[in-house]
């Protein structure tokens, strides 16, 4: 039975399958949280999942939204914009996810970008870069 | 001879269809206040489990246009900090409450509002015999 976690963990293993993206962000791809002790990385996050009951009948339709967005604590933007570049290139138009129980049934989208700034209040010199996007996938449970 | 095709009734059918739009614009205008109304009262209470300057709260509003051709409705949040609320934080902010998950509230609550708008202004022009199609 296919279940939404699939398709979290096939975009966390596409990502993490890119070494220039890791390069770049070496303390890797975290989902909704990282590490306490991860400083330059790719946070993926789950914003929204919805079912199309009125796709094929039985075998739904299902879109999910992620944030995915390359954290970097430097006040250089240089190296967050290559990241976002790289995960655009990874993901934007990609139908390489595999996710169990479901297929792939459009190349994955960008649909919005994300660019910010967040600048320490007890340090204003001390800032961290992020930047990246929103991508939507669309899939069909397969089982 | 000369051919003549009568139809009667053409006259109502036609004051039917001027009336139409009316119709679905004051029917769609309640359609989309009601839904992005829903939306911004959803998310103000989610924010308020989140207090503590209220300016989250503060910064929400809902810009409605109306016209003879139709409405629009544009919920925005003017706090400079409500995107990176939205997003999430890396830096400890405001006293302890260190690295924040992105809250995924306004987003999502707007996901959801505009996929039922969708859905109920479908159902609005099936209502009125229209048949719609595509995504």
């Amino acid at each position: 039975m296919a279940e939404t976690g699939a398709v979290d963990a096939a975009l966390l293993a596409l990502l993490r399958a890119d070494a220039a993206l890791l390069a770049v962000c070496p303390d890797g791809i975290q989902y909704a949280i990282a590490d306490p002790a991860a400083q330059r990385f790719v946070l993926v996050d789950r914003f929204d999942h919805s079912v199309d009951l009125r796709m094929f009948g039985a075998a739904n339709g299902e879109a999910f939204v992620y944030l995915v967005k390359a954290v970097l604590p430097e006040s250089r933007s240089s190296n967050a914009r290559e990241a976002a570049r790289l995960i655009r290139a990874r993901l934007d138009g990609s139908q390489a996810l595999a996710a169990d129980g479901y297929a792939l049934m459009a190349p994955i989208a960008e649909i919005e970008s994300i660019r910010l700034v967040e600048v320490d209040e007890s340090n204003p010199e001390r800032r961290v870069q992020h930047w990246g996007g929103q991508y939507s996938i669309l899939v069909q449970r397969t089982n | 001879m000369a051919v003549r095709l009568r139809i009667d009734g053409l006259d109502t059918m036609r004051a039917l269809l001027r009336q139409l739009p009316d119709d679905l614009r004051n029917e769609g205008r309640e359609i989309v206040r009601g839904h992005i109304e829903d939306a911004e009262s959803t998310i103000r209470a989610s924010y308020a489990g989140h207090r503590r300057s209220g300016n989250l709260e503060k910064g929400l509003f809902t810009n409605l246009k109306e016209s003879r051709f139709g409405t629009t409705a544009v919920l925005k949040n003017r706090a400079p900090h409500s995107y990176l609320f939205e997003v999430g934080t890396e830096l400890d902010r405001a006293g302890g409450t260190g690295r924040m998950p992105a809250a995924k509230i306004f987003i999502p609550t707007v996901m959801r509002a505009r996929r039922a708008m969708m859905a109920d202004l479908v159902a609005l022009l099936e209502r009125h015999g229209l048949r719609v199609t595509g995504g």
